[in-house]
């Protein structure tokens, strides 16, 4: 069985605002904020309890689905910095995309994979707090203040 | 019944007693009723019993060193004992070596054939032992034993027979039930189940003040709402009366409804471009685009997939160049195809970079500019509506000079608004589904309601095993007075019925049976002469056989010796009933009234009756008498004779051992 994206339980109180207006929909919007911080900032947060970040798809939702190849290509290019890989090393991507990547899943990652993004979005949201403490209340104000973030990363 | 036991045949060889092979079988093939076996003081009677003895307790019953057993002219001896039970057959064989003074058993039992050790079948169990087998393979110093507490117990004797031991099992099955049951329960004190009660009447009165809480806020929220509807009228319907202001604040009104319209459409615009990471920073969209072209440079996916080589490795004698492959040349194959992607990887991989060569501009900010122009027409639609905010509060203040009373009604307005704002958040609090703090601090109904459910099952499940461990109590109390009962009733019943048997074996004594417990206990004496000893020990034993569902053999040691001539009769009369097998070792002198008594009663209870006399090497006219006798057998070193007429004539009184 595919292993499930995660947040936590705090990541997700913090856009709470955002989800009681229906700003925000899914589950995995909250995710995806805190995952592309993390990608931004180059950096894993490992100490990830399974109890206090629980399950949520194993797949990217709705119209996540169309841009999936992207998040993932992003995903491999910020792996390979992450490990001081030099993208021109064949080996390096041979074996980063044979340890990330299982096309036969449905989120297209390897149970590694997932639990890497994972790990991503736990440090995204740690940077978030740190940055944008308080929780949005309208998505439009918010999302000012995100792309300013991911861009002084 | 359960147990019924027959001794089908013992064998003696190089032992202290005379070689043997006793077959206790009868004319029908089956182990003979009633077996007289007659063999001379110094022949071995006692050995043999000690032997037997050994053979259904094991050797702990054995008084001489294991080498004392053996013929002092031999080095090894053997004894084995063949019986039934329930018609099975079963084997002891016991092996003396006097060089090691050793003791090897073996046993051979039904469908599982010979082991080495002393195995018992289950239900022989409780017969089987130290203690019991001197019961049933009896001499007359066992019958003084009786009568001392501290070397025998007859209540133990009552209570293996008439199996008062399943009260015992019993009870341990109900301690071990209640002991799974409640392995898991954290408590099953008072104290325990109080400290759980206290906490679920906690958490009730907790849940009942947070549902009145929720429902009052509710209402309030509700009427709120609707004083804030009548107040939002009454504060447009006195704008109506200044016509000005009221197109003002129309106006803000519809500029606010339109800003707000392109705040909601611009920030889904700009939610849905930035789902595209490329979008965000230019430095996503160069690095998908990088990695994409170190793929094409790493020449990803190859030509050549994993897939192709596991297989070339696996099933092909030659490479595709033609060299032949090793063993190891296919291990080295094998190993580094890892280095290579599977097809499916590679499918991916170009899917991937058919995607990003499709989507993702070469250009320099293409992306991320038409993002910033969205963020512009968002953050131009924020200040729309924010001015148009700032119009209404101007007309309000306006408003507020033309009439005081209106600034009244705003008032009351943001009053109504920040008090709907904080029931908003109560209720929030109410409706959350995560809580934590003591019960009284909890106000999250789903968590209130999921703690009070466990605290409701912790004390159920307390209760129970409180309920559970009287219940236990109860019940191992009432095992144990119905045991206690049993066992006293039965000895007062086996004490009347053996009293009853005394009268009749000696009717002018005065000795009788007071009761039985460890011991017998006799009346108003201490204890009585050799013989009357005995016949108390009879008559009880008799009484003990006859009315348990047991059958076990009698082998008993002379059991006329001590009893007057008188006596013998009924003695002798006694024995064909003492068991449905009775082996009685006899010698000479006991014959006279005890054969006669007991071929009586064998007549009348149509039990067969063998006669067996063994002896050792003697004077030149028995052996020849012996020899002489159509059922004669010598050994290495005895005659064993049967037949009744061989019996009688048989004289022998040596007292060699």
């Amino acid at each position: 069985m595919a292993a499930p994206f995660r947040l936590s339980l705090d990541a997700r109180q913090h856009f709470k605002n955002l989800y009681d207006n229906k700003h925000l929909l899914l589950d995995f919007d909250a995710f995806y904020f805190c995952l592309i911080i993390g990608l931004a900032k180059c950096k894993i947060n490992t100490e990830i309890s399974v109890a206090n970040a629980p399950e949520m798809v194993d797949d990217f939702p709705g119209p996540y689905r169309n841009q999936r190849d992207y998040i993932i290509a992003l995903f491999l290019s910020r792996e390979l910095k992450r490990l001081g890989i030099e993208a021109s090393n064949k080996k390096g991507l041979n074996q980063i995309v044979a340890r990330m990547l299982m096309p036969d899943s449905k989120s297209k990652l390897t149970n590694e994979g997932v639990k890497c993004m994972n790990q991503y979005a736990a440090m995204g949201f740690d940077v978030l707090k740190e940055n944008i403490p308080n929780k949005p209340v309208y998505l439009e104000a918010f999302l000012q203040s995100y792309v300013e973030l991911v861009r002084k990363l | 019944m359960s147990v019924n036991v027959k001794i089908v045949k013992i064998t003696s060889k190089n032992l202290r007693c005379p070689d043997y092979v006793i077959d206790f079988a009868g004319s029908d093939g089956n182990p003979c009723p009633v077996v007289l076996l007659q063999m001379p003081n110094g022949t071995g009677k006692t050995t043999t019993l000690e032997l037997l003895r050994a053979a259904f307790a094991g050797e702990t019953i054995l008084t001489d060193p294991y080498k004392d057993y053996v013929d002092k002219d031999c080095i090894e001896g053997q004894f084995q004992v063949d019986f039934t039970n329930n018609s099975l057959p079963y084997t002891i064989t016991m092996k003396f070596n006097s060089d090691s003074n050793g003791l090897e058993y073996n046993t051979t039992r039904p469908n599982i054939g010979i082991s080495k050790g002393h195995f018992v079948p289950s239900e022989l169990k409780p017969f089987f032992r130290p203690d019991f087998v001197k019961l049933f393979v009896f001499d007359g110093e066992l019958a003084v034993q009786l009568m001392d507490r501290k070397r025998t117990n007859a209540n133990t004797a009552i209570e293996s027979l008439f199996q008062l031991n399943e009260f015992n099992h019993l009870i341990q099955n109900i301690e071990a039930y209640y002991e799974q049951k409640t392995v898991n329960s954290s408590s099953n004190t008072d104290k325990g189940v109080n400290r759980w009660k206290n906490k679920r009447d906690k958490l009730k009165a907790r849940q009942s003040k947070v549902l009145d809480m929720y429902s009052k806020d509710k209402d309030l929220l509700e009427s709120i709402k609707l004083h804030l509807e009548h107040l939002k009228e009454e504060y447009a319907d006195r704008l109506k009366m200044n016509s000005e202001l009221k197109d003002k604040m129309n106006s803000a009104l519809k500029q606010k409804t339109i800003a707000k319209e392109k705040v909601a459409l611009y920030r889904k615009e700009v939610f849905d471009i930035i789902k595209a990471p490329y979008t965000i920073h230019e430095k996503f969209a160069q690095e998908i685009l990088e990695l994409k072209s170190n793929f094409d440079q790493a020449k990803l996916p190859e030509s050549a997939a994993r897939e192709f080589f596991v297989e070339l490795a696996t099933n092909e004698d030659r490479c595709i160049c033609g060299t032949e492959l090793t063993s190891a040349l296919r291990q080295a194959i094998h190993d580094r195809s890892i280095n290579y992607l599977g097809s499916e990887d590679m499918a991916y991989i170009n899917t991937l970079k058919t995607s990003v060569s499709e989507n993702v501009s070469p250009i320099m900010g293409a992306h991320s500019k038409h993002l910033d122009e969205q963020l512009a027409l968002l953050n131009s639609a924020i200040l729309e509506e924010q001015q148009a905010e700032n119009e209404i509060s101007q007309v309000d203040i306006e408003g507020r000079l033309d009439d005081p009373d209106l600034g009244k009604v705003s008032e009351a307005i943001k009053k109504d608004e920040l008090q709907m704002r904080e029931i908003e958040a109560r209720l929030e609090k109410y409706e959350r589904n995560d809580d934590n703090g003591s019960e009284d601090e909890l106000f999250s109904i789903s968590v209130l309601k999921k703690e009070l459910e466990w605290a409701r099952f912790k004390v159920a499940e307390i209760t129970k095993t409180i309920e559970l461990k009287e219940k236990r109590d109860l019940l191992c109390q009432k095992l144990r007075a119905a045991r206690d009962i049993a066992r006293r009733k039965l000895a007062l019943q086996i004490c009347e019925e053996a009293n009853e048997r005394i009268s009749v074996l000696m009717p002018f004594n005065d000795i009788r049976l007071d009761k039985i417990d460890q011991s017998l206990h006799l009346r108003n004496k201490a204890g009585g002469s050799e013989g009357e000893t005995l016949s108390v020990a009879y008559a009880f034993l008799s009484t003990l056989f006859n009315r348990a569902e047991v059958s076990l053999p009698f082998i008993v040691d002379s059991p006329a010796n001590a009893i007057d001539l008188a006596v013998r009769t009924q003695v002798g009369g006694f024995v064909p009933k003492l068991a449905q097998q009775v082996i009685a070792f006899t010698i000479s002198s006991e014959r006279e009234n005890f054969i006669s008594g007991l071929k009586k009663t064998a007549k009348e209870k149509s039990r067969e009756v063998k006669f067996i006399t063994l002896f050792k090497n003697g004077p030149d006219e028995l052996v020849k008498l012996a020899e002489g006798q159509v059922d004669f057998v010598k050994s290495r070193n005895g005659f064993m004779v049967t037949g009744e007429s061989f019996f009688n004539q048989f004289q022998q009184n040596s007292e060699a051992e």
